[in-house]
């Protein structure tokens, strides 16, 4: 499902993020990456996910070279994958329902399916009360949700988390991981980082560290 | 590639976007009004040919003593000629009198009447241009008892040139202002990017192809040429109307304009927009 060989990533002038990183992560595997805050976890994912160029190595993601491919191959692959960035990205002027509704409409699904799925798919993240309220209305734990949300909503084959739980307490943590879990069971692959160790005692799945010396 | 999406992505860019979409389509009718005014002039001139050429006669003189309505049922046969009719030389002269006015009295110093009598002939419109004309005149010339046949070719040849000229200048208008129209899309094409670049780069990371994305950017171009397109149609209507006073019985050709100022409106829309998002890459970070 991932294949990460020999990853390193250097930013101008020299900054070396990361170095001579592999990773293998098999179809239906629920995987964390932990690390200090800074290591580069989410330049990682951003690599993974074709937002980020390595400096060196190969990065395979179902099947596809993904620095190889041309702007609508990639735009394709995206379409298979679901991702929930640190920073979160929603349609800022926008409702909840409305962040869900246009990227479908705009992967092609019709007007009716759209509204169909998205009201489902609020209604599993316990948003459905906030489906007309504006995103910046909303707390970051609520935004990190529509942002799940959206990317559960494209039925992805690979689902790509970058702290996603950072403004959830431990409760709704608990909740969004049984979730999740479910989707798992079901065939959904999970890649996630996060740096907070906290949740460690309760994350299932293949748990890594990432360290300046690799990945361990 | 998602339609529904793009339809209502370009509307809502046109319509809900920047002021910048309606300034280019106010700059676009103002183009397309230029565009407007020589097709109008061009359309004027051309009913003017037409009624010209209806009115356009052949007339054959013959020669003393020979028989007008023996040869009239010969002509009438002839391909080309869709009417003819006889004038003797009484009625030359009574009509020559009825031009002249109130000098036609100087004709009573004449002992004889000079006129000779004629055969006037009304022309098929496939029969107008000069090459036809000239064949008809050849056959005209063998009849028995035709003297001359006389045809004004000089004023149909004038107004072709003039025509030619018109139409020249129409391509040359439509390229320029064609330019201008395509310039001014490119720039608002542009400017409705830079403005939405967070909402693509968004779309673009959630896996929208990119057609999909670059497309409502054209249909915004279609919306800003069709609307200059309906505003110019009107300003050009305004004109004729103003005009009709002046210039009787010209009709105002409404599909004629309509169908080009809708056309060069939605191709400079198209083609502006099209160039403008060619050269807009999605960035990989």
């Amino acid at each position: 499902m991932i294949k990460l060989q020999g990853i390193s990533k250097t930013f101008p002038p020299d900054l070396k993020v990361l170095e001579g990183i592999d990773l293998e992560v098999a179809a239906s595997e629920w995987v964390w990456l932990m690390g200090e805050m800074g290591i580069g976890k989410s330049v990682l994912l951003k690599i993974i996910y074709g937002v980020e160029e390595p400096t060196e190595g190969t990065v395979r993601v179902l099947e596809e070279d993904v620095h190889e491919l041309k702007e609508s191959e990639l735009a394709r692959l995206r379409r298979r994958l679901g991702i929930v960035f640190q920073d979160i990205r929603l349609f800022e002027d926008r409702t909840a329902a409305d962040n869900i509704s246009m990227v479908l409409r705009a992967l092609g699904e019709s007007k009716l399916d759209a509204r169909e799925k998205t009201e489902q798919w609020l209604e599993t993240l316990g948003l459905k009360e906030l489906a007309e309220r504006r995103t910046f209305e909303l707390s970051v734990g609520q935004r990190q949700k529509v942002a799940l949300a959206r990317a559960l909503a494209k039925q992805p084959e690979l689902l790509l988390l970058d702290e996603p739980f950072s403004a959830l307490d431990e409760k709704q943590t608990r909740q969004m991981l049984k979730m999740l879990g479910k989707f798992n069971h079901k065939g959904l692959t999970i890649f996630g980082v996060s740096h907070e160790q906290e949740i460690l005692n309760f994350l299932p799945g293949r748990i890594l560290n990432l360290t300046s010396e690799g990945i361990s | 590639m998602s339609s529904g999406f793009v339809f209502n992505e370009g509307s809502r860019l046109f319509f809900k976007g920047r002021r910048i979409s309606f300034a280019a389509a106010a700059i676009f009718a103002v183009v397309l009004s230029i565009v407007g005014i020589f097709a109008l002039g061009t359309f004027y001139l051309l009913e003017f040919r037409q009624d010209i050429e209806e009115r356009l006669e052949v007339v054959v003189f013959l020669e003393p003593g020979a028989d007008a309505e023996a040869i009239l049922p010969d002509i009438v046969r002839l391909e080309g000629v869709a009417s003819d009719s006889a004038v003797t030389s009484g009625q030359a002269l009574e009509e020559f009198r009825r031009t002249l006015g109130e000098d036609a009295k100087l004709l009573d110093i004449l002992d004889e009447n000079p006129l000779p009598a004629s055969i006037r002939i009304k022309l098929t419109p496939a029969y107008r241009s000069r090459a036809k004309l000239e064949e008809l005149e050849e056959n005209l010339g063998l009849f028995e008892g035709v003297d001359e046949v006389w045809i004004d070719r000089n004023l149909i040849d004038k107004l072709n040139r003039f025509l030619f000229i018109l139409l020249g200048a129409d391509a040359f208008v439509l390229l320029i202002v064609g330019f201008s129209a395509v310039l001014v899309t490119m720039l608002a094409t542009r400017f409705s990017i830079i403005d939405r670049r967070r909402i693509i780069d968004l779309y673009w990371l959630m896996g929208v192809a990119p057609r999909t994305l670059r497309a409502p950017y054209v249909v915004e171009g279609l919306y800003e040429g069709f609307f200059g397109a309906v505003v110019s149609y009107g300003i050009i209507l305004v004109l004729h109307l103003l005009l009709s006073g002046l210039l009787e019985g010209v009709s105002f050709p409404c599909w004629e304009i309509a169908c080009i100022l809708a056309g060069s409106g939605l191709a400079f829309g198209w083609i502006g927009s099209g160039l403008a998002i060619d050269s807009f890459k999605l960035k990989r970070k």
